[in-house]
């Protein structure tokens, strides 16, 4: 999907950046801070974007 | 909607497994905001929920797989791989023995996709195509996951649903004939194609009925814990007797499948210069220390050592009340396999350092190789089971059940495998599936007037098959082969046969269902 320029970040910075959105959203959810929640939820939609969008080895696909 | 983007995107479009989670995922969320109203903080605890879950499972991945490099790097997979062709008979006799029986007891002990990850490889060693060995041993193991991993499906579907212990047993035993018969078949068929299915039927089926008459004597003698364990040493032996008096003649011992112990070079087929039960050393030390990890009193002993978190429960706005959890996905020091798998690699390194049997590089080289391997199935597991949790806590998985029942009406017996097999896809486990359609299931057949233990029976039969098409497990196989990438492909093998003995187990549960219609 060349028409979105996301960033190319590679399978560890992708999973870093997955588990560093687990404890905002376990605060977020079981302590009801909403803003937590929705960094959180940002993060891993961020991080699901990349996978959708930016599949693949990045090295490959430089 | 969720599903259908995961299937349609590893099926039809080819997408890897992180690409198909990530945007079933998506979609998951999307549902769940909009039709079922889920507020930020049920999606936030529903996606931590779903993380505590995919820690679980990776844990299991990444420590398999580091074991299994670590004792490839010592040359104990070569030292395996020697001792199956000269057990197995033929490439057929050895595919069934490691991936069909085998696989039984591994499942037995350990599950969780251990026999997967420690199998999978050691079948691709001996020269099967590696696609070819995922697939074989996904569906080899599928028979055992109710009576595996000292039975936890069966009791998670006895607890959830208070039906009789030993009835239930029995009527799992008896439903279990279809799958152990059908996945040996095919096993076989990947294994030789039609030739080696023609030469093999009498062994699988004799085998098969010695395996399913050992496991429903086992598990109603109220030894539940013993079915898969016990049924598949049965197996084990009773292919190996067969397949050496069924070898076609002049059938070279030891001569292995396409490539002979999957090695060309012969410094790489040279067996390591140490004892046997030094090279394979981690993985005895796994088989000890997961055995001691059953004794009551250890197991006692350690309960309390662990990691797990608590997540609050809540009411949806339509009305589903998610009950809260204490300790969710508790990793347990001896409940989970994966410090045993640590403790068990840890082992392997000093034993193999001590005697030579590997160098610091070779120890560097099966890390990275472990790490290489395990990254994509991580993320590909960690939103495969996000967007799972999240169909279960918003309701969305229990409305696909009711139209299931809707739709079927009196014929629901037949689609009653289906159906767990449905749960073990989502969930990726089938003790999770009997948690969730288990209560359902019993419900139905009350309603219906049949008798509730053939259909919580199917229930966690069709679990145990359904379990080897869950994207997570079929992430974790792809990856101790090197077939990242290739999951839908994968899926669509595993689908093609998985299927079939679904429906077989489904015509079954009908046909016992109508001749049994008690009201409990």
């Amino acid at each position: 999907m060349p028409m979105l320029r996301l960033p190319c970040p590679g399978p560890v910075s992708r999973l870093v950046l997955l588990v560093g959105s687990f404890p905002l959203l376990y605060y977020g959810g079981t302590r009801g801070v909403t803003w937590c929640a929705v960094i959180g939820t940002a993060l891993a939609v961020y991080t699901a974007a990349l996978c959708i969008f930016r599949p693949g080895d990045c090295a490959k696909d430089r | 909607m969720p599903l259908l983007v995961v299937l349609a995107g590893m099926l039809s479009l080819g997408w890897n497994a992180s690409k198909a989670g990530a945007a079933g995922w998506v979609t998951a969320m999307g549902v769940a905001a909009t039709a079922y109203c889920l507020n930020l903080s049920n999606l936030a605890i529903a996606n931590a929920k779903g993380m505590s879950l995919a820690v679980f499972i990776i844990t299991i991945i990444w420590g398999a797989s580091l074991l299994y490099n670590i004792v490839r790097g010592g040359g104990g997979v070569r030292v395996i791989s020697r001792g199956v062709s000269l057990l197995g008979g033929t490439p057929v006799a050895e595919a069934l023995i490691l991936a069909w029986c085998f696989t039984g007891v591994m499942q037995g002990i350990g599950g969780f996709g251990v026999p997967v990850v420690v199998i999978s490889p050691i079948l691709a060693e001996r020269g099967f195509p590696p696609l070819a060995a995922v697939t074989a041993t996904l569906l080899g193991h599928s028979w055992s996951i109710n009576f595996g991993s000292m039975a936890t499906s069966y009791w998670a579907i006895q607890l959830v649903t208070g039906l009789p212990k030993t009835a239930l047993a029995h009527q799992s035993a008896v439903m279990a004939v279809v799958p152990i018969l059908l996945t040996g078949l095919g096993v076989a068929y990947i294994a030789g194609g039609r030739r080696g299915l023609l030469e093999n039927t009498v062994v699988v089926v004799v085998t098969g009925s010695a395996m399913a008459l050992t496991q429903w004597a086992v598990v109603t003698n109220g030894v539940p814990e013993g079915g898969a364990i016990i049924s598949g040493a049965v197996g084990c032996l009773t292919v190996f007797l067969l397949s050496n008096l069924c070898a076609p003649r002049g059938w070279r011992r030891g001569a292995g499948p396409q490539a002979v112990d999957g090695c060309a070079a012969a410094e790489a087929c040279a067996l390591p210069a140490a004892p046997w039960w030094v090279t394979l050393a981690p993985y005895l030390a796994m088989v000890v220390m997961l055995v001691m990890a059953q004794v009551p009193a250890v197991k006692t002993g350690l309960k309390s050592f662990g990691w797990g978190l608590s997540y609050p429960g809540y009411t949806t706005p339509l009305g589903l009340v998610v009950k809260p959890e204490v300790r969710y996905s508790w990793i347990g020091l001896v409940s989970h396999p994966a410090p045993v798998l640590l403790i068990a690699t840890a082992l392997g390194v000093a034993i193999y350092r001590a005697c030579g049997l590997m160098t610091p590089d070779a120890i560097r080289q099966a890390w990275n190789d472990s790490l290489r391997q395990c990254l994509p199935a991580a993320l590909s597991t960690a939103f495969l089971v996000m967007m799972a949790l999240i169909m279960n806590d918003s309701g969305m998985t229990t409305d696909l059940a009711v139209a299931f029942a809707w739709l079927s009406g009196r014929f629901f017996p037949v689609i009653s495998p289906l159906l767990g097999g449905l749960g073990s896809f989502l969930s990726g486990s089938n003790a999770s599936s009997n948690v969730l359609f288990g209560k359902f299931q019993v419900e139905t057949a009350r309603a219906l007037g049949m008798d509730p233990v053939v259909l919580a029976a199917a229930q966690t039969v069709g679990g145990s098959v359904g379990s080897l098409v869950a994207p997570s497990k079929i992430v974790l196989g792809a990856a101790t082969v090197g077939l990242e990438g290739c999951e839908g492909r994968l899926m669509r093998d595993a689908l093609l046969y998985s299927v079939p003995v679904i429906v077989a187990t489904g015509v079954l549960c009908m046909i016992i269902a109508s001749r049994t219609v008690v009201v409990r």
